[in-house]
């Protein structure tokens, strides 16, 4: 048997069938999707039939997803429409993705799913998610309260090409800075609120502990937020790499300084901090509100308090959002029926005080049982979480290498802190392989 | 002998449908479209349109830095894992074919690792291999060596992975190996031992010879499947293939590139290259094989 | 001289023993004990009180009852139907000398080499969407009827059988079809069982297929199960431990009662015909 044959013939046949396929491909027309509705302050809104059911599509898996059923619940048993919501969990975020890049060519589509913004952005190719200005600046079915909702989370949900909303702000967290309180007593150790005070209480920690004290769990938060706070910039809404700067540098360059000085450390084998921060290997470190399930131990008490600034305030926005995918006029109201039911104050509340995340409102903050619970201290992040201006938070800008360029800057803190390269190398490095 | 003739060859066409429709309809159609969808630059994965046809997307991928160290460190992980897990393999299943009390209970033990979990047995080895409560460097420390930061040096991490790897596919390889050495015909033992024939030499000359086709087979599928590694980078370090990225294989890099940086066109282009990488080496292993294995 | 080789295997086979059976007891030991025990210094070898109550935990997240039976009828359903295509597939390369065989086998051993990651697009269109197999069991059997894989290795056993006794059967006037059947399957038999537990674990194991066909609870498998333990900020490993543990303990079982058969290959007591 000749194999040189076989493999021409192969590489033949490969390119034919490839050539063949496109055929197939192009009669392959989408289904015409529905034109858009027009913006009509007096539109005539369909009435919802009872009995109507919607998919929600998710990844909250355990505790979250819990409490995701009781809100869920919550609604099925209280909506006006007779509504029923049935929400699947479909894996974890990057399963959940791949599921729905997956219907979105042709199969089964939810009516509502769970996505960061990124990942919609993909989605809009489909044609087949709805644009929510129409809904949520309609004087009859819209958000009265609009402004109510966090600044941030706004501002991030309409972060889209056409600058219009996609999705609505879901489950949300940010980070805080957590610390165990039992040792700073023991040893008068003051809260660090700003990056010298950081440094200063992590050499001090670090030397009674013998070991670096300060962690911080997303290099790519790191990052982003600490060029900001710096005075940098990260990237834009179009796509400019701006992180090629002084100021980056110099945030990069004041936690590798911490690393080699044995004060800072990555989170790295453990994944998260909050695995050394239980067993006392460190004693406080930057991490997601939403993590604040897997710390405890009973061997110390432990709290949170706002992250450390630099120069300017400035704390990343964490969690995902939701999104509308386009059904018949009935669906689509009921979804955005059940949109608001999430939003409302005393539904993020409840969602909130039994998940990892954050109210997406600010009146929700206020609420008595939400002060009541904030109070009780049973989980000190859910009080700091709310304590940040609405101003402070950034956010990724959403366009097509997004997710290749925190990959790229993630990467760069790796190489500084494992000593591969050095801070000017690798930032220059990271802006310049995006390309 | 038997001439191929076409009734034979329709015969074993019918024969050979039931797997070439599933085959066809699974595997080389999906493989079509992916190579189709790497020519275009722009492609509409929801709608399959696309536009600017070319070799852009492969240009872009050979030039891709990720790209090339993922291709480094696969090449790596597979000169190592093939050879000494197939090497281990076969001593093991040598020594469980020896005529001793309790081969069984080993063989069970042995086996055992087949039916795992990887999502579950990867945070098993995350744990072994932790500085500071893994087990393994504590037994290294017994030999007197210092600590290693397996999972958070870069110099370690693909050494980890590769150990994780060797590990994950013994079970399958001593089992065939185990099995093609119990399917070689008892009588050349027999005139072996009878010749009194040192052990070395029925090794080499008895049962390698005879077991070469199962040593061929497994040296294929293990060379393919480390090319291939995928799961075993996931299960040892979740969302984040090492630090730096100095664990991260050419699948990896496609399935990122997919589903992460949404870029199924220049993840197909990746995973054609992948494809033809692996292709050449086979039929270079193929056409060796052809003087020296015996059937 | 002989007794030191002995010894010197036990210890060998023993400590070989311990390296493939530790990650076993760090996983079991790991779903007895509570989140902190688990990275905890020093080294929890054994918890006490050991947390049987992350089993009674971890099977409340997922209705695991409804997860087990349908793998099982996946897994039954595509070893099955594996076997069968294997077994026709492997007699036709092993027996039947037919045109454009090495170049039929080169092409069906280069679909090997495909990341099975880049097909499950267009596989999702194919059975969601052209057969509308969406949320059924059918939809996680269809894709994994036949396995090049595994028809590589049938082959190499059925190679094993003495080609003589086919020749033989020739003369005799003995059919293809009555040849494979009589002598060709019952000799191959252990070769058939190891491959079908091989390809039982596998499907047991299968996790993004399964999960991106089914929407409801009712048409889930084990897989899925684990996946309700990980979050985006950390993971419950006692819990996943546990059920990890519960997911390969069916196949323990069913590994420890076919264990006889895998390792005899073909033919350990000579030739049957």
């Amino acid at each position: 048997m000749k194999m040189k044959k076989i493999l021409a013939l192969l590489l033949a046949v490969l390119m034919v069938a490839s050539f063949a396929a496109c055929k197939t491909d192009t009669s392959e027309e989408p289904e015409s999707s529905k034109p858009a509705e027009s913006m009509d302050p007096l539109k005539e809104w369909p009435s919802i039939p009872a009995g109507t059911v919607l998919q929600f599509w998710h990844a909250m898996g355990g505790a979250n997803g819990a409490a995701l059923d009781l809100v869920v619940a919550k609604f099925n048993e209280e909506n006006e429409f007779g509504i029923t919501v049935e929400a699947t969990f479909q894996g974890g975020y990057t399963d959940l993705h791949t599921k729905l890049v997956s219907a979105l060519q042709g199969g089964d589509i939810p009516h509502i799913a769970q996505a960061y913004a990124n990942n919609i952005m993909v989605y809009l190719d489909s044609d087949s998610i709805v644009q929510l200005d129409e809904y949520i600046f309609d004087p009859q079915v819209g958000i009265e309260d609009w402004e109510d909702i966090i600044q941030g989370y706004r501002e991030e949900n309409s972060n889209y090409p056409d600058g219009k909303f996609y999705s609505l702000p879901f489950n949300k967290s940010t980070e805080v800075l957590y610390y165990n309180e039992t040792f700073f007593n023991a040893n008068n150790l003051t809260v660090p609120t700003t990056w010298e005070e950081l440094k200063d209480v992590s050499m001090e920690a670090s030397e009674i502990l013998g070991k670096p004290a300060f962690g911080y769990d997303s290099l790519s938060n790191l990052f982003i937020t600490w060029t900001q706070q710096a005075g940098g910039q990260y990237t834009n809404n179009n796509g400019d790499v701006l992180f090629n700067s002084p100021e980056a540098r110099e945030a990069l360059q004041f936690f590798i300084d911490g690393v080699e000085g044995g004060y800072f450390r990555t989170a790295g084998e453990d994944n998260y901090c909050s695995g050394p921060f239980n067993d006392e290997n460190l004693v406080m470190f930057i991490g997601s509100t939403s993590g604040s399930a897997y710390i405890g131990s009973d061997t110390f008490e432990w709290n949170a308090a706002m992250v450390p600034f630099g120069k300017v305030e400035k704390v990343i926005q964490q969690g995902s959002n939701m999104f509308m995918l386009k059904s018949d006029e009935v669906g689509q109201l009921a979804t955005f029926e059940f949109m608001k039911f999430l939003m409302a104050p005393e539904n993020t509340a409840l969602w909130a005080m039994n998940s990892g995340y954050l109210p997406v409102r600010d009146s929700a903050r206020e609420l008595p049982e939400y002060v009541e619970f904030v109070e009780s201290g049973v989980n000190p992040t859910k009080d700091i979480g709310t304590m940040y201006d609405g101003a402070w938070y950034i956010y990724d800008p959403v366009f097509k290498e997004s997710y290749s360029i925190r990959m790229a800057v993630e990467k760069a803190v790796e190489e500084a802190a494992t000593g591969l390269k050095t801070v000017d190398e690798a930032i220059t490095d990271a802006a310049a392989s995006i390309n | 002998m038997f001439e191929p003739r076409w009734k034979t060859t329709l015969k074993a066409l019918l024969y050979l449908s039931p797997a070439l429709i599933v085959i066809a309809v699974f595997v080389i159609y999906p493989m079509f479209r992916s190579v189709w969808i790497s020519f275009f630059k722009d492609y509409n994965i929801f709608k399959h349109t696309g536009s600017g046809f070319g070799l852009d997307n492969y240009k872009w991928v050979l030039n891709d830095g990720r790209f090339i160290l993922a291709l480094k460190n696969t090449t790596i992980y597979t000169i190592v894992v093939v050879p000494v897990s197939v090497v281990i393999a076969l001593f093991t299943a040598v020594l469980l074919n020896s005529k001793m009390k309790g081969m069984k209970l080993f063989e069970t033990l042995y086996f055992l690792p087949y039916i795992t979990n990887l999502i579950a047995i990867g945070l098993a080895f995350k744990f072994i291999f932790n500085s500071t409560y893994g087990i393994l460097n504590r037994i290294l420390g017994l030999f007197g060596i210092d600590t290693i930061m397996w999972l958070n040096d870069p110099k370690y991490s693909l050494p980890a992975l590769i150990i994780f790897g060797i590990w994950s596919g013994l079970a399958f390889k001593i089992v065939v190996f185990l099995a093609g050495i119990q399917g070689i015909n008892k009588q050349y033992y027999q005139a072996a031992k009878i010749d009194n024939t040192s052990r070395w030499r029925t090794f080499t000359k008895i049962t390698m010879p005879m077991l070469s086709p199962m040593i061929f087979y497994i040296g294929i599928i293990s060379f393919i499947g480390a090319l291939k590694t995928y799961v075993e980078v996931v299960g040892l370090y979740g969302n984040n293939p090492g630090p730096a990225d100095t664990a991260m294989t050419i699948v990896y890099y496609v399935y990122d590139l997919f589903y992460g940086a949404n870029e199924p066109p220049r993840a197909a282009a990746a995973s054609v290259i992948l494809f033809l990488i692996i292709l050449v080496f086979t039929f270079i292993q193929l056409r060796a094989s052809k003087k020296r294995v015996q059937y | 001289m002989k007794n030191v080789y002995k010894i010197i295997t036990y210890i060998l086979l023993a400590a070989g023993a311990v390296i493939m059976l530790f990650p076993f007891f760090w996983m079991i030991t790991g779903s007895l004990k509570t989140y902190n025990q688990i990275t905890a210094t020093p080294i929890v070898w054994w918890p006490v009180p050991a947390q049987w109550n992350n089993y009674t935990t971890a099977l409340e997240y997922a209705p695991f009852d409804i997860y087990f039976i349908n793998t099982v009828i996946v897994s039954v359903g595509t070893t099955v139907s594996v076997l069968i295509t294997s077994i026709f597939a492997a007699f036709a390369f092993s027996r039947l000398k037919f045109r454009g065989r090495d170049t039929i086998f080169s092409i069906l051993l280069s679909t090997l080499m495909i990341p099975s990651q880049i097909l499950i697009i267009t596989n999702y269109v194919t059975v969601a969407v052209r057969m509308q197999l969406m949320d059924t069991l059918l939809a996680l059997i269809i894709p994994f009827t036949a396995s090049i894989f595994y028809i590589y290795l049938l082959r190499e056993f059925f190679n094993q059988i003495p080609e003589q006794l086919y020749l033989a059967a020739k003369v005799d006037g003995t059919s293809d079809w009555r040849y494979l059947w009589k002598i060709m399957v019952p000799n191959a038999k252990n070769a058939l069982i190891t491959i079908g537990l091989f390809n039982f674990i596998a499907s047991w194991n299968a996790y993004i297929w399964p999960l991106l066909l089914t929407n409801s609870e009712s048409k889930r498998v084990l897989s899925i199960g684990l996946k309700y333990f990980s979050g985006e900020a950390g993971t419950d490993y006692e819990l996943l431990m546990a059920a990890g543990t519960i997911v390969i303990a069916p196949l323990l079982v069913i590994y420890l009662f076919f264990r006889r058969y895998i390792v005899e290959g073909v033919a350990r007591s000579g030739i049957k015909g």
